[in-house]
């Protein structure tokens, strides 16, 4: 029962985690799209 | 008419303000520790007087005023207005004790900068702080950040109808669970988990890039409490472009926008409710606000030529405007750069950034997504009744853990709150430029005062004139605690001299 | 005599480039006239060393604020103080190329090291407890002591 909790709340975790990484992967998309180059 | 508060207001008031003083005090017994755990004797005594002079008046105030009664509205929104100002005079102690502050004024500006999690600093030679000066710098920030209300609810108030009504004026105005004791509890719970994920992340991180492990250790808890509490400050002046790091950028990012979410949104994916994520209109709000704000940002630096190349815009652009929406303040240029370097579409676009914010009910301050959210549906839902026959019945909804109805009474709320914020920012800008200080810089300042962020385009320093202190001081106050709580306190005022 | 007079000719011909340093606000100030030149920079050492395979990350601090240098690790080895709280770090003279936005670091503002010198040698600070301090812990000890007496008496 304990660890279905933590598993639940480590994949919440995760889920927020990979909300900010797509916020930075749009940015960086952003940037290439506007600079023409890495 | 108005009628005077009596007495027996000032007595509860006071009886719940001098808990507050009395777990302040004890959150100092954490830089005593710290003090002694690297031997720095000076700091030592510093929180030692400070702890004890806190103490005394949480004392006095608990004893005079004793009382069994449970608070009001208007009395919890006073505890909490005036346990900002009470909290910062006290704060601000260690650190002029310590020396590295020109003035107690300077030392008070920080320590409100650090509970309402701002950033902006007047430190002096920062980089030969004690660990436990900086460490108390950071901590103020976390506990800030979580409200300071919110510390005393968790562990010293028993009464919940009051505690309830302190909740609310510290601009936590969702309930997370039922029962407000246990939403603070949550808030702490999430806190210190990350709290131990971050630092031990940033910890490891610090050591790979070739600090030593004491300080990359320490540096990691300080930059955590300051970028989950989307504070800003950091542990060298140079803030976090003394890392000279993509990593410790990217950890930091994250970490920042973690902060900058609803504590609300928090509880649900904890629970399991993780496509909220995508549906939530704050989330949606934030992520179309950065992108908009960022590609304006990022069009301005290539106008400027400064930032060639995608990784340095991104590097350096999108982490200034990241840090700006989420009202950290970490910042990886000099405050000259801005000036110099950034044009003035850059500028503005990173101002409007700082203006937004993040979620309500998570550490960041400004106008924040949800209020956003409400006027842009508010917005759709008007042009809609333009369009659709006149006959046809228009319904708003925006979704929020559940789907709500858009109804005008949170419209007017919305939107009086926004205007109250940009009034704000306008202030502060005109009390700039009365002093002689450039549009674009007074305003980039002021807002990022009242919006709790925290970058500097160089304003801000010790030689600034005391007034422009005050002035900032007042902005930080009011834009952490969204108004109510100084209203109430402003008309509480106005009360005891005119009423009858 | 003959070798001297060279030598006079050389720093002659090289300018601000030997001897005259600029400080950290003369180069953010004028970033443009600096950027890719070689520029000498003077301040104290502070914080770690941060060693990245070959090269290091330091930063050194003048008057303003402190700048990042980036060096090959065999230009530190004389470096043996660096300014904490309870330490001095050494005074060094770096020269080198500055950039306002490195391509090389992300757009950092860097001087890449050619020569570093040290100027003063750094050293530990021990601390100097204030009487002051001691005596107004122990007087504010004794208050509180009385008051929590008084409550707790006045309260029975």
């Amino acid at each position: 029962m304990r660890l279905k909790v933590i598993t639940t709340s480590l994949l919440g975790i995760a889920a927020e985690i990979g909300y900010a990484l797509t916020l930075i992967l749009a940015a960086f998309f952003i940037c290439i799209l506007l600079s023409g180059k890495i | 008419m108005i009628i005077r508060p009596r007495g027996e207001d000032i007595k509860i008031i006071g009886y719940y303000l001098g808990k507050i003083i009395l777990g302040l005090a004890f959150i100092m017994v954490v830089p005593i520790g710290v003090s002694l755990i690297f031997g720095e004797t000076n700091p030592l005594f510093d929180f030692l007087i400070a702890f004890e002079i806190s103490l005394a008046f949480g004392i006095i105030l608990t004893w005079i005023c004793k009382t069994e009664k449970d608070l009001s509205w208007m009395q919890g929104m006073i505890v909490v207005s005036l346990s900002w100002i009470v909290a910062t005079l006290l704060g601000a102690l260690p650190f002029y004790l310590s020396g590295h502050w020109q003035s107690y004024l300077d030392a008070c500006f920080d320590a409100m900068s650090g509970f309402a999690t701002t950033g902006l600093a007047l430190v002096q030679d920062l980089d030969h702080l004690s660990y436990a000066h900086n460490f108390w710098r950071h901590l103020i920030m976390f506990v800030g950040g979580q409200g300071i209300v919110i510390v005393a609810l968790s562990f010293l108030v028993k009464g919940f109808s009051g505690a309830f009504k302190m909740y609310m004026g510290e601009a936590r105005d969702e309930r997370i669970m039922p029962n407000v004791i246990h939403s603070s509890r949550f808030i702490w719970l999430v806190s210190i988990v990350y709290l131990l994920l971050g630092t031990v992340v940033l910890g490891l991180t610090g050591m790979m890039l070739g600090m030593k492990p004491l300080n990359a250790f320490f540096h990691g808890a300080c930059i955590f409490m300051a970028a989950f509490d989307t504070g800003g400050f950091a542990p060298q002046s140079q803030n976090i472009l003394y890392y000279h790091s993509f990593a410790f950028e990217i950890i930091t990012i994250i970490i920042m926008v973690l902060g900058a979410l609803n504590f609300k949104l928090h509880y649900h994916l904890w629970m399991g409710n993780r496509k909220e994520v995508l549906r939530n209109i704050e989330t949606k709000a934030l992520f179309f606000s950065v992108v908009v704000t960022f590609s304006v940002v990022a069009v301005g630096l290539l106008q400027a030529g400064v930032y060639p190349g995608a990784m340095t815009l991104l590097r350096k652009g999108f982490y200034q405007l990241i840090s700006g929406h989420t009202g950290t303040g970490f910042q990886t240029v000099y405050a000259m750069q801005f000036k110099n370097d950034w044009s003035q579409l850059s500028t503005v676009g990173l101002i409007c950034a700082m203006g937004l914010g993040g979620a309500v009910c998570s550490t960041t301050g400004a106008i924040k997504m949800l209020r956003v959210g409400i006027v842009w549906k508010a917005l759709l839902e008007d042009v809609k009744r333009i369009i659709l026959p006149e006959r046809a019945v228009v319904v708003q909804k925006f979704h929020h853990v559940k789907e709500v109805f858009l109804e005008d009474k949170q419209v007017r709320s919305a939107l009086l709150v926004t205007l109250i914020y940009l009034g704000l920012y306008c202030f502060g800008a005109l009390v700039g430029m009365f002093l002689g200080y450039p549009f674009l810089d007074s305003l980039f300042e002021s807002t990022s005062a009242a919006a709790n962020v925290g970058l500097s385009c160089g304003i801000t320093n010790s030689a600034m004139p005391g007034v422009l202190k005050v002035t900032y001081m007042l902005q930080m106050w009011a834009g952490r605690l969204e108004f109510m709580s100084i209203f109430t306190l402003i008309g509480f005022f106005v009360a005891l001299c005119k009423g009858k | 005599m003959y070798a001297l007079g060279l030598v006079s000719v050389f720093f002659f011909l090289c300018g601000p480039a030997w001897g005259q340093s600029v400080s950290s606000d003369e180069l953010l100030k004028n970033s443009g006239r600096y950027e890719g030149k070689r520029v000498t920079y003077e301040g104290e050492v502070i914080g770690d060393i941060m060693r990245r395979g070959r090269y290091a990350w330091l930063n050194v601090r003048d008057q303003a604020r402190a700048i990042g240098i980036w060096a090959e690790v065999s230009l530190l080895t004389q470096i043996a103080f660096t300014g904490h709280y309870k330490s001095r770090g050494d005074i060094i003279s770096v020269t080198g190329i500055f950039h306002n936005s490195c391509l090389e670091h992300g757009g950092d503002l860097d001087i890449h090291a050619q020569t570093i010198r040290i100027l003063s040698r750094g050293k530990e600070i021990p601390e100097v407890v204030s009487p002051k301090k001691k005596k107004l812990s122990l007087m504010l000890l004794g208050a509180i002591i009385l008051l929590w007496t008084l409550t707790h008496l006045l309260h029975k």
